[in-house]
């Protein structure tokens, strides 16, 4: 019987969901540092966080690109 | 058009709640100690994979894993980056706010868990500070502790640096609200009884008057007027 999936789809989708919580979770801070956060400070803070949060991601899905590609 | 950036340029005293003639005096953090404290475990932990390679290194050479460790390296500084704004956040939402009318307390524990409280100036009774072990006193930051006549009896300041400067402003901040308040009430209050006295005035009634005006007075006349 043919697998629905071989295990690099498997862990692409494992990824992806990974990915999802994980930016579900930003975007959680981000809300609550621009929402409530009082000044400019903590603003200038989320975008930081942001853009952090954007290049580690990316690195991060190269590098499990990587795995696979060699 | 509100411009969107103006939230990263606008005034750096403003709120949500703020009163159009409300002037802020104080935003209180934590002392900085108290996050760096913080961030310093954070930092041992982006330490800990080196270590592990350090210490496997070998291992992972010999079966090959280099690509997969990266990855998860990569996706270990990922949650560390996201610790990192979970305190900082958590940092910056636990505030106090010292206005010339009142004192807003916000506590955020955790996401979903925040609240705010507030104290009139007026219901100030009773401002106490507490600065306990050498840390604190040496980085001059202790607790205040605010007692009220309001429905929140005490408001505790926790950690705050320079907590007896931070006590002389709230001090100042009550006798200047209480002086121009009771101004206020004593313009008020003068003010009631000269409308009162201006509404309940009735004139006198003229007499009666029967004479022809060309009359001499003599009746009435004290005898002993001087000369």
């Amino acid at each position: 019987m043919q697998a629905l999936l071989n295990y690099k789809e498997w862990l692409e989708i494992g990824l992806l969901i990974g990915m999802t919580i994980y930016w579900s979770f930003v975007f959680i801070v981000i809300y609550h540092l621009i929402r409530f956060g009082v000044g400019t400070l903590p603003k200038k803070i989320a975008v930081i966080f942001l853009a952090g949060g954007i290049m580690l991601s990316m690195i991060t899905i190269l590098f499990f690109a990587q795995m696979f590609n060699g | 058009m509100t411009n969107l950036f103006s939230i990263f340029t606008s005034s750096s005293n403003s709120f949500e709640g703020k009163h159009d003639d409300e002037v802020v005096l104080l935003y209180l953090h934590r002392h900085w100690y108290t996050l760096v404290s913080k961030l310093v475990y954070l930092f041992l932990g982006s330490l800990l994979p080196f270590l592990l390679i350090y210490v496997f290194g070998t291992l992972i050479v010999h079966y090959q894993l280099a690509s997969l460790v990266v990855f998860l390296w990569s996706a270990y500084y990922m949650i560390l980056w996201y610790v990192f704004g979970y305190i900082i956040t958590m940092y910056s939402m636990d505030i106090w706010i010292v206005t010339n009318q009142r004192i807003i307390d916000s506590y955020q524990q955790g996401f979903f868990n925040r609240s705010v409280s507030e104290v009139g100036l007026e219901n100030i009774q009773d401002i106490s500070i507490k600065i306990v072990g050498a840390i604190p006193t040496a980085f001059n930051y202790g607790d205040i502790e605010v007692q009220s006549a309001a429905a929140v009896d005490r408001f505790n300041f926790d950690h705050i640096p320079d907590p007896q400067g931070v006590k002389d402003v709230i001090s100042k901040a009550i006798g200047e609200f209480k002086a121009n308040h009771f101004k206020d009430e004593a313009f008020e209050v003068v003010r009631q009884v000269e409308k009162a006295k201006v509404d309940t005035y009735t004139p006198a009634e003229p007499s009666e008057y029967t004479g022809t005006g060309d009359e001499t007075p003599t009746e009435n006349v004290p005898e002993n007027l001087p000369q």
